[in-house]
């Protein structure tokens, strides 16, 4: 970014390559770290997760 | 400066005002999720109000910068503005987002609630500490940016940002997390994070681990 004063915008964009997805998925990541479910992932999701954690 | 994508425009006008009342509505929610002192200081500061639209944004900030008396972007900042998905606009005291950005689209309704409300806070973790961060601060961002998650410097390093922009960007990543956490009455320092850059979110947004 060019131009002067840059500093009183705050610009919330992602790279060419990322996605809404990948935020979320980058975040929940980080909450599992920590013991914590993300809730934005489904309960069925989960549970298919779980599933097949188990049949592992 | 590139031509406007004819392909986004035509996605763009398939929109109906019931998805931009539906992102201003997740917007309101994000809001209210809020910590009441931060609430009460944006309004006091004139900065709690936002703007949800359905262009790319660097055409709308220079449109309201121009149109509020103040310089217009240049044209490498309105085509990189473009892209974004929310801007917080310092001069204005307003927050912009982009209701129709095509990263909104295919997420099922809880990840798209969650994603808006991250937007958001982003964008009001921008507005609470932008002023608040020295100099030295922002010197460090570098540094700094060595010393968040991985998930985070990558997403920042990939966002474009210029390394004056880092300390900023790093802020009002940590702050929307930190209100994720909150949302489900986590309001301690993760253990995740830093203790040198949760000292710094503190000081700059008025963070607590009280309600």
């Amino acid at each position: 970014m060019d131009g002067e004063g840059v500093g009183v915008f705050g610009v919330y964009t992602l790279g060419e390559d990322q996605t809404a997805q990948d935020v979320l998925a980058m975040q929940a990541q980080l909450l599992r770290s920590e013991g914590i479910d993300p809730p934005w992932v489904s309960s069925t999701a989960a549970e298919l997760a779980a599933a097949e954690s188990l049949s592992a | 400066m590139a031509e406007p994508d004819p392909s986004d425009a035509e996605r763009r006008a398939r929109l109906t005002e019931a998805d931009l009342r539906r992102a201003d509505a997740t917007v309101r929610l994000a809001w209210g999720q809020l910590p009441a002192a931060h609430r009460e200081l944006l309004e006091e500061i004139g900065a709690s109000h936002w703007r949800v639209v359905n262009e790319p944004l660097g055409s709308v900030v220079d449109g309201l910068l121009r149109s509020g008396g103040h310089p217009g972007l240049s044209p490498a900042d309105r085509l990189w503005m473009d892209k974004a998905l929310a801007v917080w606009i310092g001069p204005l005291r307003l927050m912009v987002l982009d209701g129709g950005h095509r990263l909104m689209e295919e997420l099922d309704e809880t990840a798209y609630e969650w994603f808006v409300c991250n937007n958001a806070w982003h964008e009001w973790g921008h507005a609470l500490s932008i002023g608040l961060c020295s100099a030295e601060d922002i010197a460090a961002g570098r540094r700094l940016l060595e010393l968040a998650p991985e998930g985070i410097r990558e997403s920042i390093r990939k966002g474009g940002y210029r390394s004056s922009q880092y300390t900023h960007e790093l802020v009002a990543n940590v702050y929307a997390l930190l209100m994720i956490r909150r949302r489900q009455d986590l309001l301690d320092r993760p253990q995740w994070l830093n203790e040198e850059i949760y000292e710094l979110v503190e000081r700059v947004t008025g963070w607590t681990e009280r309600e």
